[in-house]
């Protein structure tokens, strides 16, 4: 009798320790997981896109690294300054201009749980808006 | 009797040769975005530049303030990590093999500016074993920072000290800095770029336009008419350290 009250004991301080981590998180994670307003925002989204050469921000989510690493060894390995996009637009090739609200990098890559993007640590972070 | 599986070797080649060429893909890494250089961009076969050293006041560092300031260049507190694109040296530090303790007045005054020679045959970009630093095809060697991992060999190939690293921060001791060109950050090596900033929208480097003396000339060694080519013509001139092999691309008139 002794020994199943010892073993309930510890099968519950078990499940406790176990679901920790989910429990200590319980309600807080609901905060993270609201999208950024930004992201409603439809016309600064296509303004985005627009900046960097690509359809629309789906496609701006799926490419913008590839393409912010074509722009660099444009620039650098070839001097090519202009960015031409599949359907010929030219776009000045500008870390400057393409993050003139330099708070919407952080703020989805916060909502996606990605680490923040390195960027300013070397180039200079425009003043566009609010910096987290 | 035919053995079972048996085929001939010259079949097996053929077969094993065509799934070969099946399986290359086109690289990706061969595709490179479409781009175009801006209109107004200078361009040369090879960069150059010549300086006259007769035109330098003695401890002027006029061009070197404005590189500086142009190229967010940190100034560290302490010297042995300094951080430098152009400085100025005497004529013995500057050109070991072409002195000896008996300078003329003028050259034992005199400080001479210097910056990475953009050497045609450049040891820095040999050791390189990233290829962060590489020479374009206007002769311009070009660091990539992106790429840097800062193990400093090309600081120990380099041969004129043209090279600095980042041992620190450098954001918080840069003075003012201009947002139009990058910081760099701990742990990379950084130089001279020839101002390819510049060139790529059709302005000259920095330093030639600051030099109140016109002292500092630049422009395309393959051409015969530039400003460069028609100053060695004129003149007795110096490059650093020649014997080493790395023709430096960088002259001085004594």
């Amino acid at each position: 009798m002794n020994k199943n009250r010892l073993v309930a004991l510890g099968l519950i301080l078990f499940v406790l320790l176990f679901t920790f981590p989910v429990l200590m998180n319980l309600g807080k994670s609901v905060a993270k997981t609201q999208p950024p307003s930004m992201l409603q925002d439809q016309k600064a989204m296509q303004e985005l896109a627009d900046k960097l050469g690509v359809k629309n921000i789906d496609e701006f989510r799926e490419r913008h690294k590839k393409v912010l690493a074509e722009w660099k060894d444009s620039v650098v390995r070839d001097g090519k300054r202009i960015y031409v996009t599949k359907d010929g637009r030219e776009i000045p090739i500008s870390l400057q201009n393409l993050a003139s609200q330099p708070q919407y990098c952080s703020d989805c890559h916060d909502y996606a749980g990605i680490e923040k993007p390195n960027c300013w640590t070397c180039h200079v972070e425009p003043k566009g808006g609010a910096v987290k | 009797m035919k053995k079972p599986f048996s085929i001939s070797r010259r079949t097996l080649l053929k077969a094993t040769g065509a799934a070969a060429l099946g399986l290359i893909p086109v690289s990706p890494l061969l595709v490179r975005a479409a781009g175009k250089t801006h209109p107004k961009a200078l361009q040369a076969k090879s960069w150059a530049m010549v300086i006259n050293a007769k035109l330098c006041p003695p401890g002027c560092r006029i061009c070197s303030e404005a590189c500086h300031k142009a190229h967010n260049v940190p100034v560290m507190p302490d010297p042995r990590q300094d951080v430098k694109w152009i400085w100025q040296e005497s004529y013995n530090a500057s050109f070991p093999y072409e002195s000896h303790p008996y300078p003329d007045d003028a050259n034992a005054k005199r400080t001479y500016p210097l910056l990475c020679n953009h050497c045609e045959n450049p040891s820095c970009v040999r050791v390189c074993p990233t290829q962060a630093t590489f020479q374009r095809a206007d002769g311009v060697v070009m660091m990539d920072y992106h790429r840097c991992i800062g193990c400093r060999f090309c600081m120990a190939a380099c041969p004129y000290g043209a090279r600095s690293f980042n041992f620190k921060d450098p954001r918080p001791h840069i003075r003012q800095i201009n947002p139009t060109y990058p910081t760099r950050t701990t742990g990379v090596v950084e130089k001279c770029n020839f101002c390819d900033e510049r060139l790529g929208i059709g302005q000259l480097p920095i330093c030639v336009e600051a030099c109140p003396a016109k002292a500092i000339l630049f422009g395309d060694l393959s051409d015969p008419a530039s400003p460069v080519r028609q100053a060695l013509a004129a003149n007795v001139t110096l490059q650093r350290k020649t014997k080493l092999g790395t023709r430096p691309k960088v002259f001085y008139i004594v």
